[in-house]
Order: structure tokens, then sequence, then C-alpha cells
């Protein structure tokens, strides 16, 4: 269920920046062009039932992210997730005085537009300009490795992915690029006139409050991240003990109690398939342990995770598995540096094989 | 090791000088102009000339015209002189621009940063950081994409243990082709789409070297990463370890960093300082940071060259098998000695002595750069030689498994052992044979680098025939036609040296009493090959040598032609001979070590030279004997020899067992250890020959191989002899039968007469045989 609102929430997201991603990019175009494809392009957002969407999702993915930060079993991650992470982190920070510019302000009857908006971040406020190149790299950044994660253990992948690809380059690029060339008009030829307004408070006052609600997000969301950290700190204290784990191929790996199968295997550089990126989806992390006695019980997903790829009785998922101290063999049963597209392959291969030799024991 | 490093940083050193220093340096080719075809002038034309000479304020004119024009246009070329007093001056004028920006050092900040404020508001600085970080996006997003389809690639090459040299090579090419066309990519959308669109020039100058510095910064990493493959231990070119090649690969990053950041820097403010908003305050203040950011990178390379070798000591502490490749060079001295060298080569650039300080740094980087490349070829033959050791071992491996479930005989076990012991030698031998011949043509491509940029640092074209303007330049450019004559012939002379060489050795003469296979001829030929090209190269080096100095070589080279068909004429046998025994060598007539007659000379072949051959007869006596006399020669050393063998039995001879027992012997011999092999075929009877008035002559023969012959004759009397003697046959003895008509018996003078007689009949008889061929 928490997979499934991660990534439902996550994609909601995703769609959202790419809808206004192409709507910037016609700013390759003109300004006016952009304001002309807004209530097309972005009029299923702005409604009260798509604005009640974006902020579930946008809550409900905030809220997963930091439950991973708190249940995240070491912090040293593996590069892909370190950017994934970071790029999270700075997500907040640089998009609330977007958010709050725009949504907010338009109860104090402000109304946004890109005729109004480009002008602001190319000539009144560089700053702020440079604060939105920034959001919308690391942004997508962190969309496109979420949604590449949970999209390439499907089974619709193999075909879709090399298509796929060109979009997530071209999307973001072309925004930029529109955002580029809409700053370099409005420096050339000046500002456009804007539709009318009816302030609710003198212009400045609105900047003021906005300035102020800019900052009580920013010190909040600072507060929780250090809360978070803390509380896992905390959570991972006492967990001290060592964890030797002996792999098949004659490779070694020590961890510290508390860490998963994966992590411990992963900083010991003994290679181990992952595609799913220890997110309990994907099952190319299984392995077969000798002395499994002593290992804490499977929870649902992980079992449910097993069942689907046909494992045997006996098989745990690594990533979510968190040793006790002790010493443990371990024999890895899918090959480590198994792609993405050869999975379902693999695991149709692995099914009929199991259900062969079952037939023959019987 | 750091001798790569130290090659990198002098390379990324010399860039830097060289972009700064040609920037500054006008350049040294002044425009040749051609004078116009010269026609015959009318005789109007020439009165018109006379009357305009006779003109008083044109003779005014053309004195003061004469006395305008530089001193230095009256010649063709600058003379020495000149030129030290010209390179002076400028020396003497880049101080004073460097004293003047030494002075202004305090004001740097405050001028530069009023040329910029008038060039570029903060909000254009802020918008050209915008503008980086888009393009530097979207050529981030086009490298993701080629990475997408080329990763699955790059994992193979990275991952797959490379099997053999050619595919360790390869794999290190293709890594770097694939992340030089993602680099590429790289900058082609970062740099491309932003040239797409219009800009102000300075802001397009400042982006675009901003742009440039990241995609400079990333080619150097790449090139480091070539080479020293910090993660991928066997795809390294170089002897190292892994932390050792991590530290080298930080240590390239941060002095490339340095580097391009200096060079961007003070393309930058150049371009600001003599652009509108410049002004000379602001050329000083360029200037200064120009050389505060070469100290700075000059810095950063000796803290490299010292914190390298250190740990390089440390290591070689700890570590001996990587000793043996760098043991000749002292660790202590190196560094300082690299130090020094780029000290010189900065003071150098420091004053504007861009040819010196290349050669400088030409000749400091040459030495640590070839004895890197060494390391690197030895590291690779190393390296694949290992691997082919360990394909062996892990066949051996995958071999013994499966005999132990077979349950073999234990003998059977050393079998699979042994074989792939012999296997892995003929590869090993061809890698032995490849490696020197690798280094040598790499110590010639580095130098014709090294002479290519001494070149291009001098002016000089080297294609070109055209002389260089100045003094200087002319003798360097001699003294690098000579190097570069001398290391052509280097290598062609150390390439057929090295081929003649190992066929030699490969060839082992055959043990005395055996004949030479035609692999002897070989070695008849090579050495004199050998002596021919040898005498070839001399000549052509000595030729071009001659000829960049400025020596004529025409009449050389005629002279020579026509002394040539001189002496031809003259040593008309002498050609002859020469010429003729290389024919007699390709028509493989007679080889070192074979028993020849010519004329009646015989002997065997001791040795050949250019002219004749000797040949020494068996009884120790040496002909001499040149190739133009051989008419027609005869080789007794050819394949096979038949030997016949005659003897006399009496008439009552039994010459059936007499048969017999020749077959015996024969199948005796034949069994001999000594001689049995060489014995074509077996020693047999072949009956009477011819009667002769007292007995029966029987021949017997055997073919052998050449020079066998004798011993066996030998062994094959002796044998018949002892055979005979046991199976009662006796040979036949000369004796006269003197019938005596009288019954009464003779007196002893009588008997004596008649014996006398007797003898005498007897030696009638021995009339003098033909003699067979001696023996050796």
């Amino acid at each position: 269920m928490e997979k499934r609102i991660r990534i439902i929430s996550g994609l909601v997201l995703f769609a959202f920046v790419t809808m206004h991603l192409i709507n910037v990019a016609l700013g390759l175009h003109s300004v006016e062009m952009m304001d002309r494809a807004r209530p097309l392009l972005m009029g299923a957002w702005t409604n009260l039932a798509g604005t009640l969407l974006l902020t579930l999702s946008l809550g409900a993915h905030f809220a997963l992210g930091m439950l991973a930060i708190y249940r995240r079993t070491t912090l040293r991650l593996s590069p892909t997730d370190t950017v994934q992470v970071i790029a999270s982190l700075a997500i907040v920070p640089l998009l609330a005085p977007h958010v709050v510019g725009t949504a907010i302000a338009a109860r104090y009857g402000v109304v946004p537009s890109f005729a109004s908006l480009i002008p602001y971040f190319w000539i009144d406020q560089p700053l702020e300009g440079l604060r939105q190149v920034v959001l919308l790299a690391v942004l997508w950044i962190h969309g496109c490795i979420g949604v590449y994660t949970w999209a390439r253990i499907q089974p619709w992948w193999a075909r879709a992915g090399a298509f796929l690809y060109p979009f997530a380059v071209a999307i973001p690029v072309l925004g930029l690029l529109g955002f580029v060339e809409a700053g370099n008009q409005v420096i050339a030829e000046g500002r456009l006139p804007l539709p009318p307004m009816q302030l609710a408070l003198r212009f400045e006052e609105i900047l003021a409050i906005l300035k102020s609600i800019n900052w009580t997000v920013f010190y909040v969301y600072v507060g929780l991240v250090v809360l978070v950290l803390v509380a896992r700190q905390l959570r991972v204290a006492g967990d001290d003990g060592l964890v030797r784990v002996s792999f098949d191929g004659g490779m070694a790996a020590v961890g510290t109690q508390g860490m998963t199968l994966l992590d411990i295997a992963r900083l010991n550089d003994v290679p181990m398939a992952n595609l799913c990126r220890g997110r309990g989806r994907c099952g190319t992390c299984r392995v077969e342990i000798a002395n499994g006695g002593m290992l804490p019980l499977m929870e649902a997903e992980e079992e449910k995770t097993l069942a689907r790829v046909g494992a045997p009785a006996g098989t745990r998922l690594s990533c979510q598995l968190a040793p006790p101290a002790g010493e443990f063999k371990v024999r890895r049963l899918v090959p480590p540096f198994l792609r993405a597209r050869d999975l379902h392959r693999f695991d149709e291969a692995h099914r009929l094989s199991e259900h062969g030799v079952a037939e023959a024991a019987e | 090791m750091t001798m790569v490093g130290r090659l990198i940083s002098a390379l990324l050193l010399a860039a830097m000088l060289c972009s700064a220093a040609t920037a500054q340096s006008p350049p040294l080719h002044p425009g040749s102009e051609e004078a116009p075809a010269a026609t015959e002038p009318s005789p109007n034309d020439v009165q018109e000339l006379l009357r305009i000479l006779g003109d008083p304020r044109v003779v005014e004119w053309l004195k003061q015209q004469l006395a305008d024009s530089p001193p230095a246009a009256e010649e063709e070329g600058l003379s020495l002189r000149t030129e030290i007093s010209d390179r002076l001056a400028a020396a003497r004028s880049r101080m004073a621009e460097l004293a003047a920006a030494w002075s202004n050092f305090p004001f740097v900040p405050q001028v530069l940063a009023q040329a910029w404020r008038s060039e570029l508001s903060q909000d254009q600085a802020l918008r050209s950081l915008i503008y980086v970080i888009v393009f530097l996006f979207v050529g981030g997003g086009f490298e993701w994409l080629f990475w997408q389809y080329f990763h699955p690639v790059m994992m193979r090459i990275e991952h797959v243990r490379p099997a053999s040299l050619w595919r360790r090579v390869a794999g290190a090419a293709s890594r770097l082709l694939l992340q030089a066309s993602a680099l590429a990519l790289f900058a082609l959308g970062s740099i491309g789409t932003f040239l797409g669109f219009d800009w102000p020039p300075f802001l397009e100058r400042l982006v675009v070297n901003l742009l440039l510095a990241v995609i400079g910064i990333r080619a150097l990493a790449m090139l480091s990463r070539f080479i020293i493959a910090p993660r991928n231990e066997h795809l390294r070119l170089v002897p190292l370890t892994n932390a050792m090649a991590r530290l080298v690969h930080r240590w390239h990053v941060i002095v490339a960093a340095l580097l391009v950041l200096a060079l961007v820097a003070s393309d930058t403010l150049d371009t600001l300082a003599f652009g509108p908003a410049g002004s000379p305050q602001a050329v000083n203040a360029a200037l200064a940071v120009a050389v505060g950011l070469g100290a700075l990178t000059v810095a950063g390379l000796i803290a490299m060259v010292w914190s390298l070798s250190r740990a390089m000591r440390r290591e070689i502490a700890v570590e001996t098998t990587v000793r043996h490749r760098f043991e000749p060079v002292n660790l202590r001295t190196v560094p300082v000695l690299m130090s020094v060298v780029i000290l010189l080569a900065f003071l150098l650039w420091l004053f504007g002595a861009t040819e010196l300080m290349w050669t400088v740094m030409v000749l400091g980087a040459f030495f640590p750069a070839l004895r890197v490349v060494y390391a690197m070829i030895d590291h690779f033959f190393d390296r694949a030689e290992e691997s082919i050791s360990d394909k062996a071992d892990i066949e051996t491996k995958t071999l013994s498994p499966e005999l132990g479930t077979e349950e073999q005989p234990p003998g059977a076990e050393t079998t699979p052992a042994e074989s792939p012991a012999f296997e892995p030698e003929p590869e090993t031998e061809r890698y032995a044979t490849y490696r020197p011949l690798v280094r040598r043509i790499a110590r010639f491509a580095l130098a014709a680098l090294a002479l290519t940029v001494l070149a291009a640092a001098w002016g000089t074209n080297i294609a070109a025939l055209s002389g260089s303007p100045s003094v200087a330049g002319r003798l360097v450019r001699v003294a690098i036609d000579i190097i570069a004559a001398v290391l052509i012939a280097d290598l062609v002379w150390g390439w057929a040296k090295g081929a003649i060489d190992r066929r030699m050795a490969n060839y082992v003469a055959p043990p005395p009493g055996e004949p030479p296979g035609p692999e002897a001829r070989m070695a008849t030929l090579l050495p004199l090959m050998r002596n021919i090209l040898l005498v070839a190269v001399v000549a052509l080096v000595g030729l071009t040598i001659l000829s960049s100095v400025g020596i004529n070589v025409a009449p050389l080279i005629a002279g020579a032609g026509i002394l040539g068909v001189a002496i031809g004429f003259g040593a008309q046998s002498l050609v002859r001979d020469i010429v003729s025994g290389i024919f007699f060598l390709i028509d493989d007539a007679f080889r070192v070590g074979e028993y020849i007659e010519i004329g009646d000379l015989r002997g065997t072949v001791e040795s050949m030279s250019l002219r004749s051959m000797r040949v020494r007869h068996h009884r120790g006596a040496v002909h001499t004997i040149p190739f133009g006399e051989l008419k027609s020669l005869t080789n007794y050393s050819r394949d096979w020899v038949i030997m016949k063998l005659e003897f006399r039995v009496p008439f009552e001879t039994d010459l059936k067992l007499v048969k017999k027992l020749v077959k015996q012997v024969g199948a005796e011999l034949q069994a001999d250890p000594n001689y049995g092999s060489y014995i074509l075929e077996p020693l047999k009877s072949q009956g009477v020959r011819r009667m002769e008035e007292f007995n029966m002559v029987v021949g017997v023969k055997f073919m052998a191989k050449p020079g066998a012959q004798w011993v066996i004759r030998r062994d094959a009397y002796q044998k018949l002899r002892d055979t005979f003697d046991k199976n009662g046959i006796s040979f036949a003895q000369r004796n006269v039968k003197v019938e005596v008509l009288s019954d009464r018996p003779l007196t002893p003078d009588e008997e004596k007469a008649v014996t006398g007689a007797a003898q005498a009949a007897v030696e009638g008889q021995n009339a003098p045989q033909p003699a067979l061929p001696d023996e050796p």
C-alpha cells in the first residue's frame, strides 16, 4: 500500500511538472503563446479537484519520503540514492517561493501569468530566476530517477523504455530553452501588458506577507528534517553488533546490525542485482541463507514479492532483511548484473525450472 | 606512477603557457612577397625613368625614404646580433610590463571590478549564471541520453576481464571512445545550443568560457581516467596499485581544474581589458591576475609532484613488485629536478621567452615521459602474459575435477597438468618478440611528438623547406631535421636488426656430422643483408644530415655516381663476385657446413663473405674462392650418398653364404646406435661383380646420409672380415702357381730364380687402380 501511494503520488506530481514544462517550452515561440496555452495545459490542475489532488499527492509523497529517511539503515548511500535523497531534500526550499508566489498570491488577487512572471524572473529578480532553473533541474532529476526505478521492472518497459528516454531529455531541455528565449524576448522587447488585477492589499504588503510565509515554511521544513534525522539516529543508536556475511564466490562482507543485507553487500563491493534499488518491488536481490533460523520474520510485502517471482521457501529479499549480529552464509539467486530488460525473461525461465523440479520430485 | 603525473602535468602546463604566450606574442612569420616577373623595359620607359630621376624633389624624397627605413629591412634574414638584441629588448619591455602590473597590484580588484561593472551589471552576471546552468543541464541531458543507450556496452567493457593484449587495448580504447563521444555530445548540447541564440559579445564570451572550462576539465579528467583507470584495474595502462591510482587521478583532476580555470579567467579578463571597457590599468591588472593564476597552477603542479613522489616512496618501501620497473630512477632527486624544470619554464614564460620555455619543457618532460611509456608498455605485456598463464591455470582447474569423477588411473593425472603449460608458450614468445619493437615505436612516436612541439614553438615548418627567418630558428630546424633523420634511421635499423637477430638466434647449427638444413642458407644470407642495410642506412642518414646542414649533396651524389661507374668498371670482377655470390645463395647451391668440390678443390664450407667463400680441406688447408670463379660446383652433402665396396674371395667360396652373411652384417650396422639412423638403405650384396684370374670380386653397397658413409664403410669392412673369418671364408690372397716341368727337385738357386720370376709376374699384374675420392 505504501509503495503504491508513493508511486501514484509521484506520478501525479511528475505529470503536473511535465505539463507545466511543456507550457514553459512554448516560450520558444513567444510569451503570449505561453499564456494562451496555459488554460489548456494547466487548466486541469488549477480547478478545485486538481488542486486537491496535487496537494494530497505532495503531502503524501513528502511524508513517505521523510518516513523512508527515518527507516534508512545506513546513510552511506549508493550514488543514485544519494542524488535522489539530496534532490528531494532540496526541492522544498527551492519550490516553496514559487508555489507561495503563485498559488497563495492568487488569494490576494494577484493573477499569475507568464507575462508577469517572466519579467519578474529575468529583470526584477534574476536570483529568483536562478532558483527556478535550479529547481527545475533538481525536480526533474528526482522525478526521473523515481519513475525510472519503478518503470524499469515493469513488463512493458522492455518495449517502451528506449522510446521514452528521449522525452525525459527533451521536455526539460525544451522547457529551459523556452524559459531562456522568453527571458531574452522580454529583455529585448520590454514587458507585456499585464491582465487586470484587483489586489486585496498593496503590492508591497503582499510581497512582505509572501516573504514571511516563505521563511516560515523554510524554518518548519528544516526543523522537520533535523527532527527526522535525529529520530533516525536514536533508532539505530544501539545497533553496533557486527554482521559477517560470506557470499557465494568466496566474497566476504562485514556490516553492523540493523543494516540490510543489500547495504552490507553494496558497502563491501559485493555485486548484487537490485533493479528497484532496495524498495522490495523487483525481487532481484533475493538470496538463500544457509543458517536462516534466527532471522527476523518476513513482512507481508516481502512475502508477496517473493511469491510473485516464484521463489522457493527459505528465500529472502536482501533489501528487506536486516540480519541480527552473527555470521551468515548467503547465496545470491539472481546474476548480479542482470539487466532490466532481461528481468522478466529470467523470472519466467526461473519459474518454469522451479516448476519442472517440483514435478520431477513428485 | 608519478612519472605519468609529471608527464601529464608538464603537458598541461605546456598547454597553458602556450596559449597564454601565443595570445601575447605576435606571429614570427613575416609575409614574403614575390617580386613580379621582370620584362625587358622599352626605350621610352628608360627615358621616362631618367627624367624622373633627374627631378631633385624625387631625389630628395628617395634619400629621406632611405633614412627612414629600418636597418633590418636591408638584409634578407636577421643577423644573430640583432636577433639577440631584439629578444633582450622584448624581455626588457616585458619586465617593464610586469613591474607596472606589480605596482598596480593593490588596485587590481578595484580596477577589474570597475571594468566588470561597466561591461556587465549584477543582474546580467546573475543571468549569465542562469545561462550557464541551463546550458550545462541541456548538455548533461544529451549526455544522459547517450548513456541510456550505451551504458550496457560500457558495463561489458568494464566488467569483462580482457583475455588478451589486444582485448585489453581495445577495451581501454573503446571506453575512451565512448566517454569522448559522451563528452562531445555534452559540448554540443551546451555550447551548441547556447550559440544558437543571439547574445551580447562579452556575455557570450563569458558564458562560452565558463562552459568551455567545464568541458576542458572533464576532457582532461577523462584522459587521466583513460590512462590511470582508478576504478578498473584491468583497464589500467600503468603499473599502479588501486590506492596510488586514485591518488594520481585526484591530483590530475585538481591540477587540470586549476589550469583550466586559470586559462579561462585570464582569457575573460583579457577580453575585458582589451574590450571597450578596458584601460591601461585594466590591462595591467589582467596581466597581474594571469601571472598570479599561473603561479598558482605551477604551485599546484609542484605540490602534485612532491605529494606523488612521497606516496611512491612509501609504496615502494612496502611493495617490492613494483620496484623493478622504476628502480634506476632516484625518487629523491626526480621531484627536485621536476620542480626546477617547472619553475624554470614558468620564469621563462614570465619573461616572454616562449621558445626557450618550450625547449626546457619538452626536454624536461621527454625523459620522464619515455620512462612512463616504457613502464606502460612493460606493464601491458606483463599483464597480457599473466592473463595467458591465468587462462592456463583455469584450464587446469576445470580439467582436474573431471578427472576425479571419471576415476582414471593415477598415471593419467599428469597429462592435463602438462599440456596447458606447453600451450601458452608460443603466445608468450610472440609477446616477447613484439615487446622491444613496440618500445622502439613508442620512443619514436614520443620523440616525433617532442620534435613537432619544438618545431611549432620555434615557428619553423618542418614540412616546408623555406628558410626560417631567424638564426636560432634555423639552428633549431637543422637540429630537428638531424634528430628526425636519426630517429627514422634508428627505427628502421632497430626493426631490421631485431628481425634478423631473432631469426639468427632461432637458427641452431647442426651437430657435426649432420648435414645442415635449409635454414642454414638464411644463416649465411642474413648477416650479409644486415651489413648491406647498415651501410645503406648510415649513408642515407649521412646524406640527409649534410643536406639539412645546408651542404648541397647533389654534387656529392653525382660524384658518387660517377665514382661508382668508374669503380664499377675497375672492379668488374669484384662486382661479379658479389652478384654471382648472391645468386649462388639464392640457388641454394651450397650452405655453410657442406662438403663441396670446385674444380680440384674440395672441403667444407666454413664461411661466406660478400665476395668470397672459405672452404676448408679435410686436412686443414683453407681455400678462399671468389664467387665469380665458380663455374660449376659439386656438393657432396645433399640428401644421400651411395657407397660401393668390393672384396675378393677365392673361386670355391659359397656365394649364397656370402650373401647371407652380408645381409646379417647390414642388419648389425643398422642396429648400431651411433650411425644406424644415418643408413638409408642397408648393406647388401650385389653378387659377383667380375671374375679375375685367381679370385672373384664381390660387390656390396649401401646408401647413407652424406657425411656418415666413411664411418659406416670402416665398420662394414671390419664386421665383414670378422664374420667371414668365423664362417670359414677367407679372402683371396694373390698367389702365383709355378709349374715346374721337371721331376728333379730344384736347387736353392733355381728356387730363388723361380720365386723372383713369379714376383715379377705378380707385380706386373698389379696395375695402379683408379683412386677413390679421398675421405675427409
